[in-house]
């Protein structure tokens, strides 16, 4: 008999779980403190409608199915943001800005290979109706002080600035195949293929050195102002590189400039990015974590113009990065498990309302077996402290087993009066 | 000081990546790879002896931060890695060989063709450009096998001097791309092992430019 799940499919342990819940718990809390708004979102739409907002490679990764009614095709949710896009999109009233904060999971078509799911946990921020660079410092910003409450030091933050890329394609005037192919080369950091690009195209050689150097250029602010100065007669390319000085200045001003990383060579895989992008890299940690970026021009594939911008965090990836490096708890712990070996167990039911009614967590044996088997029991699931009720025939006393090895004997109201 | 990890197929692209690591000075003693150790270590590097094809897999998944690869198996593979040095080494042709006598059968507009081949992924899309459907066999090794047993009328396969396919009989019939191993690195480690890879891509980049 076959029990198994299909191959890209994964279920969490109660641990696991918890230790997931846990983590989305933690990044609602930041998240929050910055005025965000929950929005729940529905796991399906017409294919027709999200593929706009999700581009054509994830286009081809979706599961479809028919609706059995219209016979429409419909699609599970590729993306939230293209799902944020069509929402903002639909709304009669907008009023700017709009934060909002989403969870839950997406699935996207990948070879079932190793540890590749296709049901992926996502988390993240939106922010609507913003084009000024405060917007994108505010969404870095969170990525960055969300880290921090999970206890992770070591992180650096990867920033770019796709405009620059659309000031060389105008510069060298490039048709859609050749800009497709160049962004193939610098995607791959292929420098020799660089090199062989710009022979032909670009006379002046502050700018060819540039180009062909782009998958090279990682460093501080220092790096985008000595740049700025060669290429200062390029408009575009020089604007967007004043884009990221003036970014880092606000950086600094919520004191997270010191983790901050210019990387040239990296454009974003997502089509809908159109100016400052950004992704979280943890030393020693080879999944992506968390990446995010100004898309401008995604409002429009449905209905209207705004700027907007935002990130995600890849929750599974997160959970274990953090779960290797026990920066959260291993198991949920819980207050009192009650075990009553009277035939009645009166005692063990008042109990437990009673401590219920105080807002401990409390659960009852109920399996029939010897005592010390539900104490070893109720201490490997996590409890932290076992009331034994009946010991000692004919008594009311009560037992209470901690954690650390301690026994602890009251009299019933005894008991009361210490949890009262 | 943190080691570098690098992945590198056994045998002759091993010799001359090593060659190369000395001659660029990144390197100061020389390794030997005859015992049959799949970690050698010395001078903050920690080589892999891994097989070819399984390069990619080491670094992608950054057991290894940098590694050795040709064309044909990145090509292949589609590894999400970076590339940033031809090392000029195990030049070779990806080809279409095949029986002199079917040439003909080849150039003739046909409508499908079978292809027995250890890179399906580049057969499929080479000749989805040219709008030939192909029935491809996968086949790990002896290739060259397949035309003369009727398994298949051609194959795809790499090309060093063209003896194999002589001695078997066979010619080339079809040129894909020519293919040279690469220096491919880790995503990850490229931006958190900035200083150190960058040197190394550096310093053997200066050894090849002044050698060619």
């Amino acid at each position: 008999m076959n029990i198994d799940l299909p191959k890209g499919i994964r279920a969490f342990s109660p641990e696991e779980s918890f230790q997931i819940e846990y983590i989305k718990e933690r990044i609602f809390s930041v998240i929050k403190l910055w005025g965000y708004e929950r929005i729940i979102l529905p796991q399906i739409e017409y294919f027709e409608v999200h593929r706009r907002g999700i581009g054509k490679e994830l286009e081809n990764r979706t599961f479809r199915l028919i609706d059995r009614a219209e016979g429409e095709i419909i699609t599970l949710r590729a993306d939230f943001t293209a799902q944020i896009a069509r929402y903002v999109s639909s709304l009669r009233k907008k009023e700017f800005p709009m934060r909002f904060y989403y969870y839950g999971n997406l699935f996207r078509y990948v070879p079932p290979k190793a540890d590749n799911l296709w049901e992926r946990k996502q988390i993240g921020v939106e922010l609507i109706g913003v084009d000024e660079l405060e917007g994108d410092a505010e969404v870095i910003t969170i990525a960055s002080k969300v880290l921090d409450c999970l206890g992770i030091d070591e992180y650096q933050i990867d920033i770019n600035n796709i405009k620059i890329f659309e000031g060389i394609r105008s510069v060298l005037s490039l048709s859609e195949d050749e800009y497709k192919k160049f962004m193939e080369f610098v995607k791959h950091r292929e420098v020799y293929y660089l090199k062989e690009f710009v022979k032909y195209k670009v006379n002046d050689k502050l700018l060819s050195d540039f180009i062909v150097n782009i998958p090279e250029i990682q460093g501080d602010i220092n790096l985008i102002r000595s740049l700025r100065k060669n290429l200062e007669k390029y408009n575009e390319i020089d604007q967007a590189l004043k884009e990221l000085e003036d970014l880092f200045r606000i950086l600094s001003n919520y004191g997270i400039s010191g983790k901050v990383i210019f990387d040239l060579g990296e454009p974003r895989e997502f089509f809908y990015y159109t100016g400052v992008v950004f992704e979280i890299i943890l030393p020693d940690f080879y999944k992506p974590i968390g990446q995010g970026g100004r898309y401008d021009n995604l409002l429009s594939q449905y209905n209207g113009n705004y700027p907007a911008t935002g990130f995600a965090f890849n929750l599974i990836n997160l959970w274990n990065y953090l779960s290797q490096k026990k920066l959260i708890p291993e198991k949920m712990e819980k207050d009192f498990f009650i075990i009553d070996t009277t035939p009645d167990k009166e005692i063990a039911h008042k109990v437990a309302d009673f401590l219920r009614q105080r807002g401990y967590s409390v659960a009852r044996d109920i399996v029939e077996r010897k005592y010390e088997d539900s104490i070893k029991y109720a201490f490997e699931k996590g409890f932290k402290n076992v009331i034994v009720i009946g010991i000692d025939r004919g008594s009311k006393d009560i037992y209470i087993y901690s954690v650390g090895g301690s026994i602890e004997k009251l009299p019933f109201e005894e008991f009361l009066k210490k949890f009262q | 000081m943190s080691l570098i990890t690098v992945a590198v197929p056994k045998g002759r692209l091993f010799e001359q990546t090593v060659d190369i690591f000395l001659s660029s000075g990144i390197l100061k003693e020389k390794l030997k790879s005859e015992s049959r150790k799949l970690i050698l270590e010395t001078d903050g590097f920690r080589f892999l002896l891994v097989r070819a094809k399984d390069v990619p897999t080491y670094v992608e998944n950054g057991v290894a931060d940098i590694g050795v690869a040709g064309d044909d198996i990145l090509l292949e593979q589609q590894p999400e890695v970076y590339k940033p040095l031809d090392l000029g080494i195990g030049y070779c042709n990806i080809v279409v060989a095949g029986k002199p006598e079917d040439r003909e059968k080849y150039f003739s507009n046909p409508s499908v063709l079978k292809v027995s081949t250890k890179y399906p992924n580049i057969t499929e899309s080479f000749f989805k450009e040219k709008g030939i459907r192909v029935q491809i066999i996968e086949l790990y090794g002896s290739v060259e096998l397949a035309p003369l047993l009727g398994l298949s009328e051609f194959i795809v396969d790499i090309v060093e001097t063209g003896r194999t396919l002589k001695e078997n009989g066979l010619v080339v019939i079809d040129n894909i791309r020519p293919s040279t191993a690469k220096l491919i690195v880790n995503r990850i480690s490229y931006k958190t092992k900035r200083n150190k890879i960058t040197g190394i891509i550096n310093s053997i980049e200066n050894y090849i430019s002044v050698n060619t």
